[in-house]
């Protein structure tokens, strides 16, 4: 398929299922029971009586909870779309996550969505406490204190809009909803701003001698965007020192750095081609950027980043 | 020595291309004040770069066409350009991976500010779209209507307050029915949720005034709006009409 014939593929999809308001169901495993959910699972229904849902589960990673999510995945995927999120502390990573998806997809029709996404430490946008409009307060609740620059009084900011009927509010659903739709296309262009900024020092050296960059990069003070390239291309181990790093840094800076969940999802949501020219970027900044290239071409670069970036479809940011 | 302003969030970029600009003859300094008003500043720039897409809380946003406005309303003499990292082609828009050879010539080229519609989109978080839903959204997206409905209620409050009405009765009978304590809320979180997405516009200023007018009024809300003498005190009407004529002065360029 052609790269205009795919874009148009997705994007006819998207349309369709806009049109016909496909039920968007999020399965979110995080520390529910610390904040008061009796059993291991439960099922909130979004406010306006749609099918929409927000399933409730915590479950630490082990053989059986990958059983379990691949049973649900199979069974919510019938019902709509499904945005997974897996709590990275709950012992989920890149590796578990492709195994839930395969195993849950190997038996799924094709066509149906499911995005999965790691989130933690309070970083992502699905946390009221980063975002207003989020769903996750503090210790396993959907409500959280925010304590606003300039207002007095702390804001109560609770997404529940009926807590004995299980429902949540429309307005937290729908922007978490869409705020995960454009996720991974917002932190690949942001990833590729902060790289051009970062190595703006190099624009006017004509010709740019073996490993300069790369030993550039390496300098203390480029650490971060070390961490994040190195995630891009997934050279972060589970439970290595570099992810601990890039962990602080996401705390410290209230932004989300991890790229262990945007391979797979680019490929098994929005297609081989995305896929496909996501691994082309990773060769290039593994053989070339991170590596003793003489004469590295940045214009090159930027076109493989902005072709990915063309590719998917939607807007940056919402 | 011709001189080159230029904004940006980016401290690295310019940095590197300081010389550049300095070889090619002109000299390329920083505008300090980031949100200006109109002012005499403004009035000196001959040459003004924005390179963009500007970062601020953790977004890029991309807000080139609303400083066009600003410049095109109240400056249409200043030459002005983007630079940054998108590839695009744009007589008024420098690619930062592939500058020109002759600097003086691009510049000679580049559009005023009146021969060009608008500037190649820098990719972020689109600001032009953020602004015509907090004036122009329904329901849940716009501030100002929510804005119009608190202003109305607390006019009518302090109208009659100035009849004698007793305040207890106007508590209950206007405030309370028509959930005020509530209005506010809705209205300050909304504010919250815009305020980041308009940092590093050309009016700013003018919403650091908007929220400190908010926040001075807060007490007679936050106190569940009981206290008819922070409603006088506060001067809650006047602030809530000033508020409101800020954000239309704003909203009739850039809404």
């Amino acid at each position: 398929m052609s790269s205009a014939s795919s874009k148009a593929a997705v994007s006819d999809q998207l349309t369709k299922d806009s049109a016909s308001r496909a039920n968007r169901i999020m399965i979110i495993i995080w520390s529910w029971q610390y904040g008061g959910m009796p059993s291991q699972m439960d099922e909130w229904s979004v406010e306006g009586n749609s099918g929409d849902k927000v399933v409730r589960m915590d479950l630490k990673m082990s053989s059986s909870a990958k059983e379990t999510l691949r049973e649900k995945l199979q069974e919510y995927a019938q019902q709509g779309e499904v945005f997974l999120f897996l709590h990275r502390r709950h012992g989920y990573d890149q590796k578990t996550l492709k195994e839930i998806l395969q195993m849950a997809r190997s038996v799924l029709p094709q066509g149906h969505l499911i995005k999965s996404f790691l989130f933690g430490e309070g970083n992502d946008k699905i946390y009221i406490v980063n975002q207003t409009k989020g769903l996750l307060g503090t210790r396993g609740t959907f409500s959280a204190k925010l304590q606003a620059v300039g207002i007095r009084q702390a804001t109560y900011v609770n997404a529940i809009a009926d807590k004995d009927k299980k429902v949540i509010k429309r307005k937290h659903f729908d922007f978490v909803w869409h705020q995960y739709s454009h996720n991974f296309k917002a932190k690949i262009f942001e990833l590729k701003e902060d790289l051009f900024r970062s190595l703006s020092p190099f624009l006017f050296i004509t010709e740019i001698q073996a490993g300069a960059v790369y030993n550039y990069i390496k300098q203390e003070e480029n650490k971060l965007l070390m961490l994040r390239l190195l995630s891009f291309i997934g050279k972060i181990r589970k439970g290595s020192n570099l992810e601990t790093q890039l962990k602080e840094f996401e705390q410290q800076h209230k932004r989300s750095y991890f790229f262990d969940d945007c391979h797979l999802n680019l490929k098994m949501t929005y297609g081989e081609q995305e896929a496909q020219l996501y691994d082309s970027l990773v060769d290039t900044i593994s053989k070339k950027l991170l590596a003793y290239e003489p004469n590295l071409n940045f214009t090159n670069i930027r076109d493989q980043f902005d072709e990915l970036l063309e590719a998917m479809p939607g807007s940056t940011y919402n | 020595m011709k001189q080159v302003s230029y904004l940006s969030t980016d401290q690295i970029t310019p940095k590197a291309v300081q010389n550049w600009f300095e070889q090619q003859g002109y000299q390329f300094v920083p505008l300090t004040d980031a949100s200006p008003q109109p002012s005499e500043a403004f009035q000196k720039i001959e040459i003004l770069i924005l390179f963009v897409p500007f970062f601020h809380n953790n977004v890029y946003i991309s807000n080139e066409n609303v400083w066009k406005s600003f410049f095109q309303e109240h400056y249409p003499d200043v030459l002005l350009l983007t630079a940054g990292y998108i590839k695009q082609a744009h007589t008024n828009y420098l690619d930062l991976l592939q500058l020109p050879e002759d600097l003086p010539a691009f510049l000679q080229n580049a559009k005023s500010i009146n021969q060009f519609d608008r500037f190649p989109f820098s990719g972020g978080l689109d600001v032009e779209k953020k602004l015509h839903k907090f004036y122009k959204g329904h329901g849940d997206e716009s501030l100002t209507y929510e804005l119009g409905k608190i202003a109305r209620i607390i006019t009518m409050a302090v109208d009659e307050l100035k009849q004698a009405v007793p305040f207890p009765e106007i508590y209950k009978d206007l405030l309370i029915p028509n959930r005020i304590i509530e209005k506010w809320k809705v209205l300050t979180n909304r504010w919250q949720n815009y305020l980041p997405f308009f940092k590093g516009l050309p009016f700013d200023t003018t919403l650091q005034e908007v929220h400190d007018g908010f926040s001075s009024i807060a007490p007679f809300f936050e106190g569940g709006c009981e206290d008819e003498h922070l409603l006088i005190d506060l001067n809650c009407k006047e602030k809530l009409h000033e508020i409101k004529q800020k954000l239309e002065i704003i909203g009739r360029q850039y809404g």
